[in-house]
């Protein structure tokens, strides 16, 4: 009897996991086990290959590219999740409130996360042109020096980042509204009874009630700011891209220029393994720290 | 969800990763089938209403063979024809966007050499030969250019006249058109304020190491030995002096303002610009849309590049096609292929505007309609060697060194011997990391 | 607060305004300075270069994007269900390779990942590009962390009343979770709305190109033609905001959710 209700379980289980599981399976699981599979071989596009061992896992760390590439990678998803989630915070509490034409601001803070990068990269190109450009324009006429942007080894990275929280602050914002929405307004009620005010209301109710979604949030955030390329590869120059002076060369532009320009597709999957890996240790932490901020039940 | 999980979750993956891709990469192509009437090839091609004309001409030409043009997007061509061959997608025959590829897809068994057919057929190699550097690997023939190559200084006259100065093709005639004289003109003719500019150098590696290519330096020898000499250093100067002079604009500004040759040299303020043989399709182009500033149709001229050497060189990799070792019908693709790069292709290509494989007495005359005189159509059309930069199995990687490299020198402080060091542990890295 | 919302909306709209000027802007005029928003010769040139296939892709466009959506929606809400609300072995462990599988850049698993399609027989077809992207993990883990925030408590009382998981699926959890879904269904039809490069390795005939595969015809060997480019960009955004606008009104009106929780 006992054997059957579990039988029974493990079906039910199965039905509902069945419809992803299938293609996630064959489509998204069987490429990514076969490119660690890959990158213990020297393959490059061929038929043939063969075993190599780890030696693309010692190139890897013994090449300047790669390793400056991971720090580039650091710095870009340090800076760009943290702006990119403050200000989504910050926007989605002031629009969650009575605001007016609050669906107009969101509508156009979301519009840059649905528009092309192609086009995104040329609007930049156009308004932070260093000689004539109106951002220098107007930094000029505040009285404040025009600034390099894209064509300084020191500017280049912080403007990619930029545009980065610029595209996608208000992608973040809209998920942060649909976690401001599970919240019972009851919660609030209670409080306004209490007398709480309202940044105790934010501390005790909106930030612990928020952080399922945070926690999705910056998870997504990092994984997407690891796998930053769209931008670089338009704003820098194409495949020739990733400067001035490889000063914005990620860790996946990188990966890309050895996979299809140089045809060193084994070590391009053993750079795509550690990505992996280091993900995976950023994830579990972030997955078991979760159980000490992240509160699911509903209080 | 402990890390003990994640490494032993790790090793099973690798195991399981290893075992995974040996069935997935076993598989071949095998769709096609011969039919009666005209023998159908797919042809794997890139965007472009030229191409397409030309495939449409022999189409139209003959009843052999039928070519089914598989048109892929321009951008990223490179990308998406890899993982087609990666892919076993079947095919006859395709074209070549970044040269240098060819010696990966040969290495990788996609690509079939044609000696055979050549011989078979009696192919006509004249418009093969010009370019035999750049379609043979290891002795053997592996591709069929359609469209030349090589590069050209194009030139503002007005901005000469106006300045009071000799056209560079007056010194080509006195024999005196080398790099040193090339930057003598371009810094007169100057305003020194970026207003006006010399020349015009665009971001690409071989436009920046001419003076080093002309003297067959190939950075990276086919059998792996570091190949540079003075002329590298020459030409990473070349561009830092004329930046600092404001002779030329800074590459950086070039890739962050997206600004194109074309567009610079429109507006009139560029007065000379080493740029390769598709350029007078955009001066056509240009004059149609009335775009042209300050300066009229007349008013342009194409003559060679500066040369430091004894013999004068271009430089430049033609485009070219190959076949499929996978193909079932070679001989109709070689058909197809060899018509595209003989007389009749080179004519179709011509008329559009572009330099043929083949340069013929046909060709000559459809190319007058789309330069400014005759002066210039004999530059354009002069027979002379053209060679094909850094064109080895490192090539595109070598192409990265340099323009690193390059951009390490522009944006520092370097003294000549830390700039040689820097290209050679790049060029190092790359023998020691090449499989 | 207002002062903060209308400085932004302005850093917002400066880059859009741009886009939009250049759709009736020639290329020379594109890349003139001093920029004026207002474009001095305005053209519909780069309009009318869309006209010809461009109709054909916005269908093929809505029609891939679509099924992503409506597949993505099964795939997501049940695999989540599994993963919030269901007690099983290895829950964690499978979901963490979830998590994983969308960690490794799709740059580096095309190949693979093309060679599976292929022997599939699916090349070059609109079912190719639909199936490797309707699978992303994550849209099952965006439903499973609002799952969670959805009270056992309220699930237990309806497995007592003897109702099955598919029941409590459906009747209960479905209908607490629209703010998330319609969040998933905006985000999914944007990603694949701009996704370019699935649609490249995937596609190739003429008659099966997608939009963003449609703007880079404008990119050629050597040249790239910004002002077709930029309209079709302002075109392409139109479907999106679309959806957007319509499903935002789902989680501004506060939802059905009240009644039923806490």
């Amino acid at each position: 009897m006992a054997d059957h209700r579990s039988i029974k379980k493990a079906l039910v289980v199965a039905s509902f996991l069945l419809p992803s599981f299938v293609g996630f399976f064959v489509f998204v699981l069987l490429p990514v086990v076969s490119t660690i599979g890959l990158s213990f071989t020297n393959y490059s596009g061929g038929r043939t290959f063969r075993l190599i061992g780890i030696a693309n896992y010692l190139s890897a760390f013994r090449s300047t590219a790669f390793l400056s590439s991971l720090w580039i990678t650091a710095r870009f998803v340090v800076f760009s999740v943290f702006f990119q989630l403050a200000l989504a915070f910050v926007f989605a509490i002031m629009l969650n409130g009575k605001v007016l034409a609050r669906t107009f601001f969101r509508g156009l803070y979301f519009l840059p996360s649905i528009l092309s990068s192609i086009a995104i990269g040329l609007a930049f190109a156009l308004v932070l042109n260093p000689g004539e450009g109106p951002v220098n324009m107007l930094l000029k006429s505040l009285g404040m020096a025009g600034q390099p942007w894209l064509t300084s080894t020191k500017t280049a990275l912080g403007t990619i980042i930029f545009v980065s929280v610029w595209q996608s602050f208000g992608y973040y914002m809209v998920l942060f509204l649909a976690g401001l929405q599970s919240i019972n307004p009851s919660l609030y009620e209670s409080a306004d009874l209490d007398g709480a005010g309202l940044f105790r209301k934010l501390l005790s109710i909106t930030i612990p009630m928020l952080t399922p979604t945070t926690f999705f949030c910056v998870t997504t955030a990092v994984i997407k700011g690891f796998q930053v390329f769209d931008l670089v590869y338009i704003m820098t120059g194409g495949q020739q891209g990733g400067g001035p002076d490889g000063s914005t060369t990620v860790l996946v532009f990188d990966i890309y220029r050895n996979a299809f320009m140089s045809f060193r597709m084994g070590y391009a999957s053993a750079e795509a393994t550690v990505l992996l890996l280091l993900l995976l240790v950023v994830t579990t932490i972030q997955y078991r720290s979760q159980r000490g901020w992240v509160s699911y039940d509903a209080a | 969800m402990s890390f003990r999980f994640l490494s032993r979750g790790v090793v099973l993956i690798a195991v399981l990763g290893v075992l995974a891709t040996v069935p997935l990469f076993a598989s071949g192509a095998k769709e096609a089938t011969a039919a009666a009437g005209p023998q159908s090839i797919q042809f794997v091609m890139w965007q472009d209403p030229t191409y397409a004309n030309v495939v449409q001409a022999y189409n139209d030409s003959q009843s052999r063979v039928k070519v089914d043009p598989q048109i892929v997007t321009s951008a990223d061509y490179e990308t998406k024809l890899t993982t087609m061959l990666a892919g076993g997608v079947y095919m006859d025959a395709f074209m070549e966007k970044r040269q240098t590829d060819m010696f990966a897809q040969y290495e990788n068994g996609y690509i079939e050499p044609l000696d055979g057919l050549i011989k078979k057929y009696k192919y006509d190699t004249t418009g093969l030969d010009n370019y035999k550097a750049a379609v043979t690997i290891d002795g053997k023939t592996l591709a069929i250019p359609f469209r030349g190559a090589r590069y050209y200084i194009y030139y503002n006259k007005k901005m000469f006249a106006d300045a009071g100065i000799d056209t560079p093709d007056k010194y080509v005639q006195r024999g005196d058109w080398t790099w040193k004289k090339f930057m003598e003109v371009a810094e007169k003719i100057s305003s020194g304020d970026g207003k006006k500019y010399g020349a015009f150098f665009y971001t690409w590696g071989q436009v920046n190491m001419f003076p080093a290519i002309q003297a067959n330096v190939s950075f990276i020898t086919p059998d792996g030995k570091i190949d540079i000499n003075d002329t590298v250093l020459q030409s990473f100067k070349m561009r830092k002096e004329l930046e600092q002079k404001k002779a030329i604009m800074p590459y950086v500004d070039i890739v962050a303002t997206k600004l194109h040759y074309s567009q610079a040299f429109y507006n009139g303020n560029v007065a000379m610009l080493p740029i390769g043989e598709w350029f007078p399709g955009f001066m056509l182009d240009g004059k149609k849309k009335d775009l042209l500033k300050g300066f009229t149709w007349d008013d342009w001229g194409v003559t060679r590049l500066p040369d430091d050497q004894s013999t004068y060189a271009s430089v430049g990799a033609p485009t070219f096609n190959n076949i499929y070792s996978g193909s079932k019908f070679k001989d109709a693709a070689f058909d197809f292929i060899g018509w595209m790069g003989g007389a009749q292709g080179s004519a179709i290509v011509a008329k559009n505007g572009f330099l043929p494989g083949m340069i013929t007495p046909d060709v000559v005359s459809a190319l007058k309609s789309v330069l400014p005189d005759n002066e210039s159509l004999k530059y354009f059309t002069e027979n002379v060697p053209v060679i094909p930069p850094y064109y080895t199995r490192y090539g595109s990687r070598v192409e990265q060194a340099i323009l690193s490299t390059m951009q390490q020198y522009l944006l520092n402080d370097m003294s000549d011997a830390e700039v040689m060091a820097a290209l050679k542990s790049k060029l190092q890295d790359i023998i020691n990391t090449t499989n | 607060m207002y002062v903060i919302l209308l400085l932004a909306a302005v850093a917002v709209i400066g880059p859009l305004l741009v886009v939009a000027s250049s759709s009736f802007k020639r290329q020379d005029e594109i890349f003139s300075y001093p920029m004026t928003i207002i474009p001095r010769i305005p053209v519909l040139s780069n309009f009318a270069q869309l006209s010809a296939h461009f109709p054909l892709y916005i269908w093929n466009s809505i029609k891939v994007t679509t099924s992503i959506v409506v597949l993505q929606f099964v795939t997501a809400t049940t695999g989540a269900y599994a993963f919030s609300k269901l007690v099983w072995r290895f829950r964690d462990t499978l979901f963490i390779l979830y998590i994983a599988s969308i960690m490794v850049p799709i740059q580096s698993i095309i190949i693979p990942q093309f060679i599976i399609v292929r022997n599939l027989g699916l090349y070059n077809t609109h079912t190719a590009v639909v199936l490797v992207s309707a699978f992303t993990a994550f849209g099952v883990f965006l439903c499973r962390q609002y799952f969670l925030t959805i009270p056992d408590s309220l699930l237990e009382a309806a497995r007592i009343d003897g109702a099955s998981e598919y029941r409590i699926f459906s009747q209960i959890v479905l209908p607490l979770s629209i703010p998330v879904i319609v969040t998933v269904i905006i985000f999914s039809f944007r990603y694949f709305w701009n996704d370019f490069f699935t649609a490249l390795i995937y596609l190739t005939s003429v008659s099966l190109k997608t939009l963003p595969l449609g703007m880079a015809d404008f990119v050629s060997q050597y040249n790239i033609e910004y002002g077709p480019q930029m309209a079709a960009a302002l075109i392409s955004i139109i479907p999106v905001l679309i959806v957007f606008l319509v499903g935002q009104r789902y989680f501004v009106e506060g939802v059905v959710a009240s009644g039923i929780k806490g």
